[in-house]
């Protein structure tokens, strides 16, 4: 082989790179995991060389000893030459690492105590930025189960600005956007529908949805069984009957039998086959997840009005504009012609003249419509776990401080003895980074464990349950905020704790060491910092608690405390309207009989919900509209005996009762500002409202039905709507607290069917905190985090000041020999606490003030500014400070002189 | 000729190590020898630098061992060049006539 020169440079170089790379691995592996056969053969090695060295002095002459002698100094010190060889093999940092560890574990299993508040402190405070950042993860992060999912666009009709309109358009529209996708390749349609399923039985309202035949293709979905649908299913409208069911739906409607394909449901009375089953992780695009899909061509044959969306597929993300402007105008001839079901006599033609484009390949969240609201939760949220986590990173890293400066005399030692500094400091941020390891191992774990009831945190949550999942960003989330986490609380304690000159360190006795200042100033800083990350969080807690016990302390014209609900499904047991009125009268009947039930009634609208509903008539007998524009009024759909549970008082006439149910009699009762508004003097009983076809038999007293934020306006209570009788509301009214009847009721609505109620009886109270929705939440998650934070900062502050206490035990000695009173002890440690306390006040009520205008649009009836808040929460932390600071000065106080000075 | 103790740069040392060996396969003892032996007695390789050499020349990939038999029937630990190792002597060498030439150059002028 020629020893220079190769025939094909660049080649050759590159094969002999990865050789030596290969190698090198090779060699390493080996380095690591037989380090002591290495070790043996190194010794061979050094031990042969001075053995043939030996052997060549006794060849020339010398005697074997002094040959041996004269090899052994030839060679030099060999412990030392076989460091250096093993630095050589390029593993060394991987065994100090190790080393390193193993010493950091002990240190830490030497410490329980410590070892267990950090943990636990930190566990706390990546735990909750975790479980956000997991619902964030699940709402916008995620990718649907779908092929390219960031190549999918959400487009939804908008203004020519591209203003989004909810109004929902027609077939038409829908088969226009398809034949002109414009840049899109191709788009598809859903839209939602709510028929009726029939089921053993009575009937069900569930989610379906309508899609284009070639839905599944398109999003790149393969189905469990089955086929998806074909394009002659889709095309001529009323020919074909077919339907994908969704995995869940298999599962729970047909216990996952292999033979689905073929069997049939029935929706809205129509016999539809199955031809398919959709995977476990598919669930459509949207928020809610469909229970089947059914090709768009079945619109007219279930009787369907449907609310069409459009997907389509983008390769390139910067095209999405292009891909905007050239919808525009298809939809803008669209609307033009008059293609918006329903609302072209009005003219809204001219406001649809562009689309609106979202990505939807990622997260649940879609074109959900109260996307908003949500995110502005999550931000604010995102800020609280923050200021969570810091405040725990805080706490753990005055722990820290306190036990490296305990430890400064081993430090210095090993300083004196020739380590350095860089080593001392590494192996105390590995320690910290080995808590936090542990902390977030922690967290990660009572994740998984209560994962699933964060949803349970947001009352007003009215989508799917979240279930968050552990996928690799979250994992990526963890071991990132694991690392930063550890060096951050870490890195300054340790580069703080060895900082100093050795010697004096080593001569010093307690509490006379020069550098203190500087360190006294970290320790006052974290203590600073976390009483103001505490009060921060805790007046907003309190702001939105005022805020909520304002709203919620409304009056409301009836007593509220004392009210059940019970929502009820008459439809899904097999009544219909004609069979469900005399059904109705016995469920009040025998309910009305549970011991400790004062009054029973049933509506349809439900009390106190939030939602509302107002009507708009073009004439109303009796009353002359002096203005243009509709008659306005807000209304209600009522069952009997609705007033009388809610123990409003009926003015004149009477209330609806069960024989108006069973012969149907249209009657509607007003409230009292009806009356004054439209029929003023003059008689409201016996009036027939010709457009609704009611007729007025009482009139109520003002009271908040729907809504309870803004006061009552001209109300009418109805019932017209004969299908809601098959979902009413059971209204309870209990004697004393309705909790009582709470079971009582639940028993009773079983034993009549078991599938009676629908859902869970809550108290009306509950409903009106549901229906304060995300100030309720709010205040739940701040209220907890800011007991937390202040709990940390109490225990934070407790162990800085009994360590403080400890090193002035001679100065506390010394004081007391020379005369100081053991109170006055106790108010110099207290003092010191409490100036602490100020300072951290001062800096931290601006702060949460200004913090509190993040708040402002979710705080109704109080301004963020509200005085009392802050000086309750102010008070509260000055006690909590106080009281930490308490034992430990009591502590200083009890000592006795001469033992301490006694003590060196 | 007096034995002197020169002080070898580290570079200098892996490239004599590198040429030691490409006369053949060799112990470590046998390198010192050899490389004594070449340079006249005037280069006296110490142990403490020999190794540590050897080790590094080895993780770097330009010099692998194994174990076998001396000439006196010990056991010793044998080195020899790989070719990546043949191909870094060319370019030492290149390299240390380039540097020398430019050095002597320089001293030359007056």
């Amino acid at each position: 082989m020629q020893s220079n020169g190769f025939a094909d440079g660049s080649s050759a170089d590159s094969k002999i790179k990865r050789m030596i790379s290969l190698y090198k691995l090779r060699l390493r592996c080996r380095a690591l995991f037989q380090k002591q056969k290495l070790d043996a053969q190194m010794d061979d090695e050094m031990r042969s060389h001075i053995e043939m060295q030996t052997q060549e002095n006794i060849d020339s002459g010398m005697h074997p000893d002094e040959a041996r002698y004269a090899a052994l100094r030839q060679f030099g010190c060999v412990e030392s030459i076989k460091e250096t060889c093993r630095d050589q093999r390029g593993v060394s940092w991987i065994e100090n690492l190790g080393r390193d560890l193993r010493y950091e574990a002990r240190q830490m299993l030497k410490n329980p105590g410590f070892t267990t508040v950090a943990v636990l402190t930190l566990t706390l405070g990546v735990g909750v930025n975790l479980a956000l950042f997991a619902m964030l993860n699940e709402l916008m992060l995620r990718p649907k189960p779908v092929a390219n999912p960031d190549e999918l666009w959400a487009i939804a009709p908008a203004t020519a600005a591209g203003q989004p309109i909810g109004f929902p358009v027609s077939r038409a529209y829908y088969e226009a956007i398809r034949q002109h996708p414009g840049v899109f390749k191709r788009v598809i349609g859903y839209a939602g529908i709510m028929p009726k399923l029939r089921t053993e039985e009575g009937a069900e309202i569930m989610y379906a949805e309508l899609v284009s035949d070639d839905y599944f293709s398109f999003l790149g979905v393969t189905l469990a069984l089955g086929r998806g649908f074909l394009p002659e299913e889709d095309a001529e409208p009323e020919t074909h009957s077919v339907a994908v069911i969704s995995h869940a739906f298999w599962q729970s409607q047909f216990g996952g039998a292999a033979n689905v394909i073929g069997s049939t449901v029935t929706l809205n009375g129509k016999v539809i086959e199955i031809v398919g089953v959709a995977p476990r992780e598919f669930a459509g695009l949207d928020f809610v997840q469909p229970v089947l899909w059914i090709p768009t061509s079945m619109e007219k044959l279930l009787d369907l009005h449907p609310h069409y969306r459009f997907v389509g597929r983008l390769a390139d993300p910067a095209q999405a504009e292009t891909a905007r402007a050239a919808l525009a105008p298809v939809v803008s001839e669209i609307t033009s012609r008059g293609m918006i079901r329903g609302y072209e006599s009005y003219g809204f033609a001219s406001f649809f003249r562009g689309v609106r484009l979202e990505p939807i390949g990622r997260g649940s969240l879609g074109v959900a419509s109260n996307r908003k609201e949500i995110l502005d939760f999550l931000k604010g949220a995102g800020v609280a776990t923050v200021l969570l986590l810091l405040i725990a990173g805080a706490n753990v890293a005055s722990l820290f401080l306190a036990r490296a400066l305990q430890r400064r005399k081993e430090m210095a030692t090993r300083l004196a003895l020739g380590a350095t500094r860089g080593a001392l400091v590494r192996q105390l941020v590995g320690e910290g980074i080995l808590i936090a390891a542990l902390g977030t191992a922690g967290a990660v774990l009572a994740f998984s464990w209560i994962g699933g009831t964060i949803t349970q945190f947001a009352s007003w949550w009215r989508g799917p349950a979240l279930h968050p999942v552990f996928d690799l960003r979250l994992f990526i989330f963890a071991a990132g905020s694991l690392l930063l986490v550890g060096i951050g609380f870490s890195l300054f304690p340790a580069l703080s704790a060895t900082n100093f000159q050795p010697f004096s360190s080593l001569k010093d006795a307690e509490g006379a060491d020069g550098p203190d200042r500087k360190r006294a100033w970290l320790r006052h800083t974290l203590i600073v910092a976390q009483i103001v990350g505490s009060l921060m969080l805790l007046c907003g807690a309190t702001l939105c608690l005022r805020s909520i016990s304002k709203q919620l302390a409304v009056d409301v014209g009836f007593r509220s405390d004392r009210l059940a609900i019970a929502p009820l499904n008459l439809e899904r047991i097999g009544f219909t309207t004609n069979t469900v009125a005399a059904e109705l009268a016995e469920i009040a009947r025998r309910i009305s009989l549970i011991p400790g039930v004062e009054q029973v009634g049933l509506s349809i609208s439900e009390p106190l919900s939030g939602r509302y509903s107002n009507v708009g008539l073009g004439e109303l007998e009796g009353y002359k509209n002096p203005e243009p524009g509709s008659i306005l009024f807000d209304y209600a759909e009522i069952g009997p005996d609705v007033f009388a549970a809610l123990a409003v008082p009926v003015l004149r006439g009477r209330e609806i009762g069960h024989t108006d149910i069973e012969l149907d009699r249209r009657v509607a009762l007003v409230n009292e500002s009806f009356v004054n508004k439209f029929w003023p003097g003059q008689e409201p009983l016996g009036k027939r409202v010709q457009s609704l076809d009611v007729e007025v038999v009482g009139v109520v007293k003002d009271v908040r039905y729907s809504r309870f934020v803004t006061a009552p306006k001209p109300m009418m209570f109805t019932r017209r709507w004969k299908e809601g009788l098959l979902h009413p509301y059971l209204l309870i009214r209990a004697k004393r607290d309705p909790h009582q009847v709470i079971s009582g009721a639940r028993t009773e609505l079983a034993r009549i069917h078991p599938k009676l109620l629908q859902g869970e009886i809550s108290t009306l109270r509950d409903t009106m905190k549901n229906a304060l929705g995300i100030q309720h939440t709010a205040l739940r998650v701040l209220g907890i985090l800011g007991g937390l934070a202040l709990t940390l900062s109490v225990i934070g502050t407790y162990g800085v000041m009994a360590y403080l206490g400890r090193r002035r035990t001679r100065e506390m000695g010394l004081r007391i020999a020379l005369g100081a009173t053991r109170g006055a002890v106790m108010k110099l440690i207290l003092t010191a606490g409490l100036r602490l306390g100020f300072i951290a006040l001062a800096i931290g009520l601006p702060l949460a003030i200004g913090a509190a205008g993040i708040l402002r649009h979710q705080l109704a009836g109080i301004s963020p500014f509200d005085p009392p808040s802050f000086i309750v929460v102010a008070s509260c932390v000055l006690i909590a400070l106080i009281c930490a600071c308490w034992l430990p000065a009591r502590r200083a106080a009890k000592v006795e002189p001469l033992e301490t000075l006694r003590y060196e | 000729m007096p034995k002197e103790k020169t002080d070898l740069l580290q570079g200098t040392l892996d490239m004599l190590i590198l040429k030691a060996l490409q006369l053949g396969s060799m112990h470590g003892f046998g390198i010192s020898v050899l490389i004594r032996q070449m340079s006249r007695e005037v280069l006296q390789v110490e142990q403490g630098s020999l190794y540590p050499a050897l080790y590094r020349l080895e993780d770097q990939g330009w010099i692998e061992s194994e174990w076998g038999f001396s000439d006196n029937n010990r056991k010793a630990k044998f080195y020899k060049l790989t070719p990546a190792g043949r191909k870094q002597l060319v370019e030492e060498r290149s390299n240390w006539e380039r540097l020398s030439a430019a050095i002597n150059t320089v001293l030359k002028t007056t």
